[in-house]
């Protein structure tokens, strides 16, 4: 049973973090950050009330949401933003599989969200990080279960929003999302680039070692006479530099190799027939870094044994949710991270755990005595895509589609950079300040997403989705109106509004009303507070 | 006690010198006073062989048999690559040599596609680094300082001044309100009159928001630098309407998408804009295989170019100044390709690329550096523009340096001088 693996976590030495100079945030707007980075919605108002009256404490809420259901789709959306797999494109095309052209956004998706899905259920099963590049099973839906040479490991997937475990039966070795069609239809090899770019793009991904970012002289002269290039790899000191370890790793994935790129089959399949071709193409025995591995399976068991794999792992999850790359001064944090994380098993929600009770994580204000280094510091995020869409749709009952996909994971006729999002290709890093485009689909989604529900609420007063039906009566002048509008204020911001603050809303809402009517003026309302920076910013 | 940080330095017109030069950070070089950038990528790593490195005695250079036609040419003072394919690409040089220049040999110092578009794009590996559009226009209050209509785009630290236009014109959608009816569920936009009010109040909520991070005891840091943006694009959201007409650069020709750009600098409405080129039918410019294909893609290009030209020599700015005075136009490729044909009839990656600069700022018939025997970039005298074992290794800092002296902006940060040859 691949369960079995399961993290046994023992209590870890205690260890200090360093002190920083940041003032944490206030415990209810802390919870929502909480939320909005492990589930991707707001708190409910007994969690905000909870918290905020000392009767619960926001860890005893990070326990909760890293076991709640909504928790492993929103890391999956983390990993995306770094593993860029989530592209609105593949070499294989839903023709060529034999689908309906409608499906091609569902086809990127699922694919995409292959590798994403087996690292999201490693860490929701509490299973050793290690098994993210050691697992014999994979995770699919019903869509990749019907194209890939797949069978489920307990049960079938009941639709493309269901993802199972799954494995593969084409006599892959166990390697877990290294062995994942989902990351190597993103990360393709042509043919004669013999797996290297997938070794490399290996290294960034699992090592935090990027040799594509190596600086390296081209020696010209050298480069220009060889012929083939293969030679230069060999005889070349700056080639060498790097292909002396990069080319033995990508000798151990031609059974990954595809002569055609754009041959479903070919793609689809693992051969285990070429697994010798490395040594032919790129005249040197499969090994990590010195150590042979015949295959995907023995290489990646040697990878998660390096240290570098364990550190990599705590780099990206901090990175991930401090919302920024770590940097110089945060190296003693990070070892502490560490740390821990070995002695936890390396147990994914132990890690996240700590990362979330760093200062850095938990910070609203800088101290007096902060340095400029802490300038990078997130006091405040702006939602991703995934987060305005979820929580728009929580609130509102709102969500966009078009051409049979969610705009918000969408480019090719969706938002997903303009909100500020990557489409892994083209955008690959996520827009962190508040941008014009976003603006605008800030403004266009709360007008949206206001029309539609005071439209339903209008319509079933008895089950109303954000207004209650006396509300949609009273107009600004009525005493309830405000504690309508601090209720509306908890619901969209987990916080209520200053005196200032309510008296400018509610002439708004006078305003709104003299120019048009009262259902207007709530629908005005509830875009206003959507717009507001206090929603879209946490 | 909380620290308050200010950003009173954003925006601020310094005078700083460099190299014996005074730029003003929110100045300009043209006539008009604004210069303007279009910056047009060759996606794929193009063929220097076929247009911009003429070296016909270099044995490294292998050439399939359909350039055995091609004979090393000079029209303007820029020596090319002629043949009767590519018949656009002299016509071109006829044309308007006489205002481009051929930048030689920058080193992008990778033959990856994604790292060579971050270097070439921002003269850095660093994933925080903006990209020239972004940088150029950090400081521009037009509507669209930064018009990416297509291709790569790195906002890094001045996402602010970046506009995206979407695979399919989603922005447009979004300004005119037709995504309301185009994405399911179709909901109801408010009449003008409460449009208006409603951008009212959030540009009073924004301006409250970036009042409260500058207050002392108030979030800072981050905080105090989004107070800032969010107030400035709340402030410009309503402006994006002058783009309502834009039509995507998919499917479309070259000169036609840039056409739409020319209307937004002739109206003052954009600053820098980014489109993509994948040559004929899309195929792109990375020939692993049949690399003769890149003829026809440079005979597309070039004659796309003279269109555009032609069109920024027929408009006036605000200032009665033809628009060629005071738009650069920057043709790039994020890498180049190997001298030798591989077995495939193609060519792998090379990391020295040239690029061609067109218009306002650029000393028109210049070719700066070139290539030794073995296709590597020669070191050049920045002054001069020759090749000078004692001068300068180009990379795309160099670039960098060059567009932001033509916009009178401070080009220090980047280490490297601009390439003061390449000045007009």
């Amino acid at each position: 049973m691949i369960w079995l693996l399961a993290c046994t976590t023992s209590p870890p030495t205690e260890r200090v973090m360093p002190e920083r100079p940041l003032v944490p945030l206030e415990a209810g707007l802390l919870l929502r950050r909480v939320h909005l980075d492990l589930a991707g919605t707001l708190p409910s108002l007994a969690e905000l009330e909870a918290v905020r009256s000392g009767q619960e404490t926001v860890d005893l809420h990070v326990d909760a949401l890293l076991d709640s259901e909504r928790f492993s789709s929103r890391f999956q959306e983390l990993l995306a933003e770094q593993w860029l797999t989530q592209t609105d494109r593949t070499n294989i095309t839903v023709r060529e599989l034999g689908l309906d052209d409608e499906l091609q956004p569902t086809l990127a998706r699922s694919v995409g969200t292959e590798p994403l899905a087996l690292m999201a259920e490693v860490a929701d099963q509490d299973l050793a990080w290690t098994e993210t590049v050691t697992a014999d099973w994979t995770m699919a839906n019903s869509l990749l279960l019907e194209l890939w040479p797949l069978e489920p490991v307990d049960r079938s997937s009941t639709g493309i929003d269901d993802w199972v475990p799954a494995r593969y039966t084409d006599g892959r070795p166990p390697a877990g999302v290294a062995a994942t069609n989902g990351l190597w239809w993103r990360y393709s090899s042509n043919p004669n680039n013999y797996n290297r770019s997938r070794a490399a793009a290996l290294s960034r991904l699992l090592l935090c070692e990027d040799y594509l970012l190596r600086e390296v002289s081209f020696d010209a002269e050298k480069l220009a006479d060889l012929d083939p290039l293969v030679q230069a790899t060999k005889e070349v000191e700056s080639c060498r530099s790097c292909h002396v370890t990069l080319d033995p790793i990508a000798a151990a994935f031609f059974g990954f190799w595809s002569f055609d790129l754009y041959d479903p089959i070919e793609a689809s399949r693992y051969h285990p027939e070429r697994e010798h071709l490395g040594r032919h193409f790129l005249e040197t025995e499969p090994a990590w870094f010195g150590i042979p591995a015949e295959d995907p399976g023995a290489l990646l068991a040697e990878l998660s044994a390096d240290p570098r794999f364990a550190s990599c792992a705590v780099e990206r999850t901090a990175r991930a949710y401090w919302r920024r790359a770590p940097e110089l001064h945060d190296f003693e944090t990070l070892a502490v991270l560490e740390q821990d994380f070995l002695e936890e098993g390396q147990s994914m929600k132990a890690l996240i755990r700590r990362v979330l009770s760093t200062p850095e994580y938990r910070a609203g204000e800088l101290m007096d005595n902060a340095t400029p280094a802490e300038d990078s510091t997130r006091t405040l995020r702006v939602m991703s895509p995934d987060q305005l869409a979820a929580t728009t749709e929580q609130r509102t009952g709102f969500r966009w589609r078009r051409s049979n996909a969610d705009p918000m994971w969408n480019d090719e006729h969706g938002l997903r950079t303009l909100a500020g999002g990557v489409d892994g290709i083209q955008v690959s890093e996520a827009q962190q300040d508040p941008s014009l485009s976003r603006t605008l689909v800030i403004k266009r989604l709360a007008q949206g997403a206001a029309d539609f529900v005071v439209e339903h609420d209008t319509a079933n007063p008895n089950e109303p989705t954000l207004l209650q039906a006396e509300w949609l009566l009273i107009g600004s002048e009525d005493p309830s109106f405000e504690p309508a509008l601090q209720e509306l204020a908890l619901l969209l911001w987990s916080q209520t509004m200053s005196p200032e603050t309510a008296v400018e809303y509610a002439a708004f809402f006078t305003e709104i009303e003299q120019a048009s009517d009262r259902q207007q003026a709530w629908t005005s309302l509830v875009a206003a507070l959507i717009r507001d920076p206090k929603f879209w910013s946490y | 006690m909380r620290r308050r940080s200010f950003l009173g330095a954003l925006g601020a017109s310094l005078l700083l010198p460099l190299g014996g030069r005074s730029y003003a950070l929110s100045g300009s070089a043209s006539a008009s006073g604004k210069n303007r950038f279009l910056f047009i990528h060759c996606t794929g790593g193009w063929d220097q062989f076929m247009v911009f490195n003429p070296r016909f005695d270099a044995g490294t250079i292998m050439r399939s048999e359909q350039e055995s036609t091609a004979v090393a040419a000079q029209v303007n003072g820029l020596p090319f690559v002629d043949h009767p394919d590519r018949a656009q690409v002299r016509n071109f040089l006829e044309d308007f040599g006489d205002q481009a220049a051929f930048l030689h040999g920058m080193e992008v110092r990778s033959v990856a596609h994604d790292v060579c578009r971050r270097l070439l794009l921002t003269g850095s590996a660093s994933p925080g680094s903006g990209d020239w559009g972004s940088r150029l226009s950090a400081n521009s209050s037009v509507v669209a300082p930064m018009l990416v209509l297509s291709g790569p785009s790195y906002a890094g630290a001045y996402g602010t001044s970046v506009v995206r236009m979407g695979e399919s014109g989603q922005l447009v959608d979004l300004v005119d309100g037709s995504w309301q009816s185009k994405a399911a569920p179709i909901t109801q936009l408010p009449s003008e009159t409460v449009q208006a009010l409603e951008d009212q109040f959030a540009l009073s909520r924004a301006a409250a928001f970036q009042a409260t991070a500058l207050q002392p005891n108030a979030p800072n840091g981050q905080a105090t630098l989004y107070g800032q943006t969010t107030l400035n694009a709340q402030q410009r959201v309503g402006e994006l309407s002058a783009l309502a007409g834009l039509e995507p650069s998919s499917g479309r020709l070259l000169s036609e998408t840039v056409e739409q750009v020319l209307d937004l600098f002739q109206a003052d409405q954009a600053m820098c804009a980014a489109v993509e080129y994948l040559g004929a039918g899309g195929l792109g410019f990375d020939t692993h295989a049949g690399n003769d294909v890149q003829s026809i893609h440079f005979n597309s290009l070039f004659t796309e170019l003279n269109t555009i030209c032609q069109s920024l020599e027929s408009r006036q700015d605000s200032t009665g100044a033809s628009l060629m005075e005071s738009t650069t136009v920057v043709v790039f490729s994020e890498m180049a390709r190997h001298p030798k044909l591989n077995f495939r009839g193609g060519r792998e990656h090379w990391t020295y690329t040239p690029a061609m600069l067109i218009g306002s700022g650029i000393a028109g018939g210049r070719n700066i550096g070139g290539y030794t025997d073995s296709m590597q970039g020669e070191k050049v005298d920045l002054e001069s523009g020759d090749s000078d074992p004692g001068g300068e290794a180009l990379d795309p800092r160099h670039l960098g340096a060059t567009l932001m002296a033509i916009a009178d902006q401070d080009p220090s940060q980047l280490g490297v001088p601009p390439i003061s040859a390449l000045l007009a």
